[in-house]
């Protein structure tokens, strides 16, 4: 069931209706039979693996509930620590890792191959096994107490609105909300109804009109070559924000409609002056989940320079191999490692550069230069992100620039643009929609745009939302909704 | 709380108003198929005196001339195609149109992708343009619910339906004699090459809509019924387009079996050991014949249909 079909607005009315009329008391039953309702509408067989996880972990938080020493409590962190990273290794890295050992053994002249195992990727495994990891490790660090209510935990586990792609809650911040009492309340309702509208913008228009272009290209990439492999980067760029950003939109939203608070995903992320405000922007709650349970566990910035330049590599390459059981994936982890060793390594002499060079007393012109390197950057490591094998994207950037007549004259130009064959309104309509999406951006960098219409009279409130849901109505991709990028997760 | 609920209500019946009113406009204004509007009204009049009826898409409404059949036959001649028609609507239009009319004989042109789709929202707006109110609810029925919620607020997709209607604007197709609708435009063999749409094309029969063919069956039944003969036809594609199709020998085999079962007579142009020849230069597009490959298929047709005296 997918957040961008009537499915799930028939199923969110009901599920929301029945929340508010219930007791108290009775509610998580609600949430949680639910969830595993919307979890399970995708295969039945899922929940299976969602439910032994659910029982691992809460086995794992009472027994380390019931130990004082840290010491002992450290088995049942193996316990879950085993459970949860067995069940993804054996789902979405056993194959990758027996491709691997099979070219090994081809290439070492070894006449055997491995057999791979025949296991469809349960949807979101990687953020609901992530979730249910922070609470282990909070319980055993001793941040939080175990939760005794099976029923409440594995709602926290399986809670619908951020159970396959995220934002990936902490326990601390989630999980003490399930025993909140929460009242209907018209304003939060609706601030989370808007919510959900703007996160269903980025997506079925932005994120879906532009994939029609970057599918296009990055399917078939041997077939073009300069501006047009360009337009399809950039592109990609902005499809992957407004397809994961719109998707958390939906997410907070529609937790906020039922009285929850989720934690804010993504701050404009590619308005980002250096590759390190990036990752403080974008996918905040995977970010922190690495610096909480990863980055702090291995010493963290608390450590000799070249420690702490290899805990930064560590983290991000295995963000990159959290994102997919691929080398392009971990090529693109690596890229954002480099970038940010670079980054912290020659801060103090580029700070030196820019002073020699007197930018500094430029600072919008230096902020521009910096949100452009940032993004270009970023756009860079996506090619590995999204071509389908490491070949297609090596070919994408060897012919991004080899023909630099599609960028200087008339008529290449024109041709970049004929093969992106995307017909002119349609392009017409994508650019215009970027261009509504960055007017909101910008309008809400300092103040949240609700907070900003709230102060405007009620017919130019009203007009920015009738405007914004017809255009996702008129120019919006509903045929055959497509998937979030991040499911595959 | 309670001006909250009033807020609600009239924020919602607001924005349903304005749906419908773009919707409405948009219907009437800026529909894709403008050129298919001119004709319903005259296929409404016309189909009253009509002895031979033709059913079927687009490759029907541009692939067969009634001038020509009214010519080589002395009969009254009136194709009814509509854009992207499966059989599912096939059927209730030549079921409304036999209300009205009673003709000998009904050419069903049989497009082998449309066996592959279901009723498709998009184009209800333009069929039940063509039908009573009656047929309507009929060919409504056959959609999803959220389909049918579509066609009442139809404003999804407009930029397809701008890209269209300037395209048809821009092409200035003839808006079609007794229903007629062509082009003179000449394809080019670098054009079909190039913007072949059966590129990377599979076709896995047994993706059939099984409900089309069960509708097939429903048209064949229904003119037995009513003494009706009827013709099923596949017309050409361009060479460079039937190539790309690998399996397009199977396709044809499970059409043909199909209603040689049912006794009915099929001719597949695709297929037939040259019975006329068509060109690159008689096509329009990758997959529609244009006024002149319509001429030649009509009056193959018509000569057929003399030889076996089906007007005897």
């Amino acid at each position: 069931m997918l957040f961008n079909s009537l499915e799930f607005m028939m199923f969110f009315i009901l599920v929301v209706t029945g929340y508010f009329l219930l007791p108290y008391r009775f509610r998580w039953g609600l949430l949680l039979a639910s969830s595993y309702y919307f979890y399970g509408s995708w295969n039945s067989k899922y929940l299976i693996l969602i439910i032994i996880s659910t029982l691992i972990d809460y086995f794992a938080g009472i027994m380390m509930g019931n130990e004082e020493k840290k010491e002992k409590r450290k088995k049942y962190l193996y316990l879950s620590l085993a459970s949860n990273l067995g069940m993804l290794f054996v789902f979405k890295y056993f194959n990758f890792f027996i491709g691997n050992v099979n070219s090994i053994f081809n290439y070492i002249k070894l006449d055997f191959t491995a057999p791979g195992l025949r296991l469809l990727l349960p949807v979101g495994i990687s953020f609901y096994t992530f979730q249910t990891l922070s609470y282990t490790f909070d319980v055993y660090r001793g941040t939080r107490e175990a939760e005794k209510h099976l029923g409440i935990f594995a709602t926290y586990v399986a809670f619908f609105p951020q159970l396959v792609a995220g934002p990936i809650e902490s326990s601390t911040n989630l999980l003490p909300q399930f025993r909140k009492k929460t009242d209907f309340d018209y304003i939060r309702m609706t601030e989370g109804l808007k919510l959900m509208v703007w996160g269903l913008f980025k997506k079925v228009v932005v994120a879906d009109r532009t994939a029609l272009i970057v599918d296009r290209i990055y399917n078939d990439v041997n077939s073009f070559e300069g501006l047009t492999l360009l337009i399809a980067s950039v592109f990609f760029g902005f499809q992957i924000y407004c397809d994961f950003s719109g998707y958390s939109d939906i997410a907070i939203g529609s937790a906020k409609v039922m009285g929850f608070d989720l934690i804010e995903n993504f701050k404009t992320p590619y308005y980002s002056k250096s590759i390190s405000e990036f990752w403080r922007r974008w996918h905040i709650s995977l970010g922190k989940w690495f610096k909480d349970y990863l980055y702090i566990s291995l010493g963290g910035n608390r450590v000799s320079k070249v420690k702490f330049y290899r805990n930064l590599m560590i983290v991000f390459l295995v963000s990159g191999l959290w994102h997919g059981a691929s080398w392009n994936f971990v090529i693109w982890g690596a890229l954002h490692g480099i970038y940010i060793v670079v980054d912290i390594y020659t801060k103090a002499n580029r700070k030196q550069f820019y002073e020699k060079i007197k930018l500094t007393k430029f600072p919008t012109l230096m902020k521009f230069i910096h949100v452009g390197c940032t993004f270009s950057l970023v756009t860079f490591s996506w090619i590995f992100f999204r071509a389908n094998t490491l070949k297609d994207a090596l070919y994408v950037i060897t012919h991004t620039f080899s023909s630099m007549e599609s960028y200087t004259t008339f008529n290449g130009i024109y041709q970049a643009l004929d093969a992106l064959n995307a017909g002119k309104i349609g392009f017409i309509i994508t650019l215009l929609s970027i261009g509504i999406m960055e007017i909101f951006h910008l309008r809400s960098r300092s103040k949240k745009i609700s907070d900003v219409l709230k102060k405007r009279p009620l017919y130019l409130r009203w007009g920015v939302y009738y405007s914004l849901m017809l255009w996702i109505i008129m120019f919006g991709v509903f045929e055959g909704a497509s998937e979030f990028i991040y499911f595959q997760f | 709380m309670k001006i909250n609920v009033k807020e609600s209500i009239i924020f919602t019946g607001i924005f349903i108003f304005i749906i419908y009113s773009i919707s409405m406009f948009m219907n009437s204004k800026i529909s894709p198929f403008g050129y298919n509007e001119k004709r319903y009204p005259k296929i409404q009049e016309a189909t009253k005196q009509s002895d031979l009826l033709i059913l079927g898409s687009s490759q029907a409404y541009s692939g067969f001339n009634p001038r020509i059949f009214d010519t080589n036959l002395g009969i009254h001649t009136y194709n009814l195609g509509t854009p992207a028609e499966v059989p599912v609507i096939t059927y209730y239009r030549f079921e409304e149109a036999m209300k009205k009319s009673n003709p000998k004989v009904v050419i069903v042109d049989i497009y082998f992708r449309i066996l592959r789709y279901d009723v498709n929202f998009q184009y209800i707006p333009q069929w039940i343009k063509s039908v009573s109110k009656e047929t309507k609810e009929k060919m409504l029925k056959e959609l999803p619910l959220k389909d049918r919620l579509k066609v009442i607020f139809n404003i999804t997709g407009m930029d397809k339906n701008l890209s269209e209607y300037i395209r048809n604007f821009a092409k200035e197709r003839a808006a079609g004699h007794k229903g007629f609708v062509s082009v003179k435009t000449k394809a080019s063999l670098e054009s079909l090459e190039e913007e072949n749409r059966f590129a990377n094309y599979t076709f896995e029969t047994n993706h059939y809509v099984m409900k089309n063919i069960e509708y097939l069956d429903k048209i064949i039944d229904s003119s037995k019924k009513k003494g009706i003969k009827v013709i099923f036809v596949t017309t050409p594609l361009p060479k460079s387009s039937v190539e790309k199709i690998e399996n397009y020998i199977e396709i044809h085999n499970f059409i043909e079996d199909h209603l040689r079962k049912k006794g009915v007579d099929y001719y597949d142009f695709n297929v037939l050991k040259n019975p006329v020849f068509v060109d690159t230069e008689d096509f329009e597009d990758g997959n529609h014949l244009n006024y002149y490959g319509a001429a030649k298929i009509s009056e193959y047709m018509s000569k057929e249909i003399l030889k076996k005296e089906m007007f005897e």
